[in-house]
């Protein structure tokens, strides 16, 4: 299992859209993965399962991948954090 | 059908005008109770699962054909709400958690469907962000059509086979019901609930769809399948209307249809008054589809661009690009003439999602955050629009307009964001037009009395009749019961409007109209009387401007100035502006 710390640095938090980016990501690798947030822990792949997370803006998140792709799952989900899931700096 | 029956007739609020007669479709937001709770075996659970899967799949279909629908009329930028309902709806946790919730309690695919999704539902109904809770509804409209689906196994999409021209009825709508409705056969919409400037209703007057609002029990008092009269300009809907009724409304449909061709085989000519006297008669807009209708009616440009929507619409702040493109759209099918652009005027009665909960609850809106004060507050989000306004001067003839300067130090700053971002795109080497004018909306009493102040800053005024009026006699236009205060043909409104064409005149700078008072008849003769630089409407009204001021007298309008101007009340001006009007033959 890989796994990794990320924060959310949307203003608005991990809301419909960036959910929906990290959703997209996920679902192009075959590892089963998993973000978890304190003791709350949800499907990767699922946009309820995040929203649920409630992630506002700063809120530290793991992400974990257990599978064949899993180091490459985990990378492309931190880098997606990173750049404000595609929408942008001041988002 | 009963022939005779008494037609009822539902008073209601205008919110898109026109007149139509169609057949009722009521649709019931009751249907979660309709979802039936029966018991399987263990060996159907397998084909249950496959109904939910070809149920999701009818939906992605009829989404994609909404996408599709959003960006032919809207253009690409406003259909990532799409996306996210599509990443809801092909949701992996919700399938395998109603796969064990059946295996569990051996029920129904719809009854656990209904329960997994209205679990997630009622949690971020909880949520203390209300830029979540927002999202709820678009969860809730998922969960809706997936049920639908199960159910009757018609999608929203095919329930609406209309042959027959088809007046929705809904407690309330949303913009994206109106984009795909009206691309059916839907001629008009009634809601129970929503306001004038909801963002439904402004989509409605975009595609020039009739549609009423606050009709009381709408849904219970109309079957589907009436026939009904929505009759937007007079604010009633009939109800079973009778033979002659119906025919009276065939009539005026046809001479208003009549009338429309008229105008827009007007649409080459200026508007000149008899004597002259030419105007700029321009339109307003407020979504870039209703550029074609501005072509069409023959708008000298657009003289006021309301750039709110792109806010309101999306999920989150619109990006440069996003606003450069649909600006550039804008300003290159205008081909040549002026776009005015305003930055944005949110807050009021418009607010986006993208603000706080606690700026959306305030208790005074219209004296509150909004406009450029929220603006001069958040500069990263201003320089945004103003760059891609200036980017898009680069493609035609483009302005920028403030709106809402109540003091001198709102201007000088707003200025100097607007050079600041033009010497960064000099940096950038990104065209943009050198001598591109700034102007400002006149719209509070502040700025009417220090009028001479702000002239000397910027290359023209328009003025916003509408928040003029509501500022200058204290009276929220929005507020029934207050409703008889607010009149723009009071005199201390019409001493206000001269003071500012005064200035203007004075420091030879161009003053405009651009609020609803523009379209009628009795102010254009006070404009024309003015003699206002140019007045922008709504497309639908510039054929009737331009018919009254081809029909007037600028000098004869002139003479009759210094009078109203001196009258004590709002009653003599108005009884005597319309008094000229009936003797003038533009009328």
């Amino acid at each position: 299992m890989t796994s990794e710390q990320i924060t959310i640095r949307n203003k608005q938090g991990l809301h419909a859209r960036p959910a929906t980016a990290l959703v997209n990501t996920a679902a192009k690798f075959k590892s089963e993965i998993f973000i978890a947030r304190d003791d709350k822990k949800v499907n990767g792949k699922s946009i309820l399962g995040l929203l649920v997370l409630a992630a506002e803006h700063g809120a530290e998140l793991t992400v974990e991948a257990e599978g064949p792709d899993e180091k490459e799952a985990v990378n492309a989900i931190r880098e997606l954090a990173e750049d404000h899931f595609g929408m942008g700096k001041d988002s | 059908m009963v022939k005779h029956e008494k037609a009822a007739v539902l008073p209601g609020i205008s919110a898109s005008p026109g007149i139509v007669i169609g057949k009722a479709y009521v649709r019931r937001e009751d249907s979660k109770s309709f979802v039936p709770r029966t018991l399987i075996s263990p060996s159907q659970i397998h084909s249950e699962l496959q109904r939910l899967r070809r149920a999701q799949d009818m939906v992605a279909e009829e989404l994609e054909n909404l996408r599709e629908k959003i960006i032919r009329h809207l253009g690409s930028s406003y259909s990532d709400i799409i996306s996210a309902q599509l990443a809801v709806l092909n949701d992996d946790e919700v399938r395998k958690e109603v796969e064990s919730y059946m295996k569990e309690h051996h029920v129904n695919v719809a009854f656990a469907y209904r329960f997994v999704i209205s679990q997630y539902i009622e949690f971020l109904e909880e949520h203390e962000s209300e830029y979540f809770r927002e999202r709820v509804a678009d969860i809730r409209d998922i969960k809706q059509r997936v049920l639908r689906a199960l159910i009757s196994k018609h999608t929203v999409h095919s329930s609406l086979k209309m042959d027959d021209p088809t007046i929705f009825v809904a407690r309330e709508l949303n913009p994206t019901d109106i984009v795909m409705l009206v691309s059916e056969n839907v001629v008009g919409f009634v809601t129970e609930f929503g306001g004038k400037t909801s963002h439904a209703a402004i989509m409605a007057r975009a595609m020039k769809v009739p549609m009423l609002i606050g009709i009381k029990d709408a849904g219970y008092r109309i079957e589907t399948g009436q026939p009904l009269v929505l009759d937007a300009d007079h604010r009633k809907l009939i109800v079973q209307p009778g033979e002659e009724v119906l025919n009276e409304i065939k009539q005026e449909i046809q001479a208003l249809q009549r009338q429309d061709r008229i105008f827009q085989e007007a649409h080459e000519e200026n508007a000149v008054t008899e004597d002259g006297y030419r105007l700029t008669l321009s339109g307003n807009i407020s979504l870039p589809l209703e550029v074609k209708d501005v072509i069409k009616y023959g708008g000298e440009g657009i003289g006021l661009y309301r750039t709110e929507y792109l806010y309101l619409m999306k999920q989150h702040l619109p990006g440069e690009e996003e606003l450069f493109r649909e600006y550039r759209h804008v300003v290159e099918s205008m081909n040549g003439q002026q776009v005015i652009i305003r930055t944005i005027d949110l807050g009021g009665d418009k607010m986006s999602v993208l603000w706080d909960q606690d700026i959306r609850c305030e208790a005074n809106p219209f004296m509150g955050y909004r406009a450029i004060r929220i603006c001069l507050n958040n500069p990263p989000v201003f320089i945004t629009q103003l760059r891609a306004i200036l980017r898009s001067s680069a493609f035609g003839k483009v302005s920028i307009m403030l709106p809402m300067i109540t003091h001198i130090e709102q201007l000088t700053e707003s200025l100097e964001h607007i050079e600041d971002v033009k010497a960064a795109l000099r940096e950038e080497h990104i065209p943009f037009d050198e001598s591109i004018r700034t102007g400002m909306m006149v719209e509070t009493p502040s700025a009417v009395m220090n009028i001479e102040a702000f002239a000397e800053k910027v290359d023209y005024f328009s003025i916003g009749t509408n928040d003029l009026t509501q500022y200058t006699l204290a009276v929220d236009r929005g507020n029934e019961r207050v409703l008889n205060v607010y009149d723009h043909y009071d005199p201390a409104v019409l001493k206000m409007i001269k003071m500012i064409v005064d200035a203007g005149r004075k420091f030879r700078i161009p003053v405009f109209v651009c609020g609803e008072m523009a379209s009628e008849i009795p102010a254009l003769f006070l404009f024309l009387a003015m003699k206002i630089d140019g007045v922008s409407v709504s497309p639908r009204y510039i054929g009737s401007v331009r018919r009254f001021i081809k029909a007037s007298r600028q000098k004869e309008a002139e003479k009759h100035l210094g009078k109203i101007l001196s009258m004590r009340t709002r009653r003599e001006i108005s009884t005597y502006l319309n008094t000229l009007i009936d003797k003038s033959p533009g009328s």
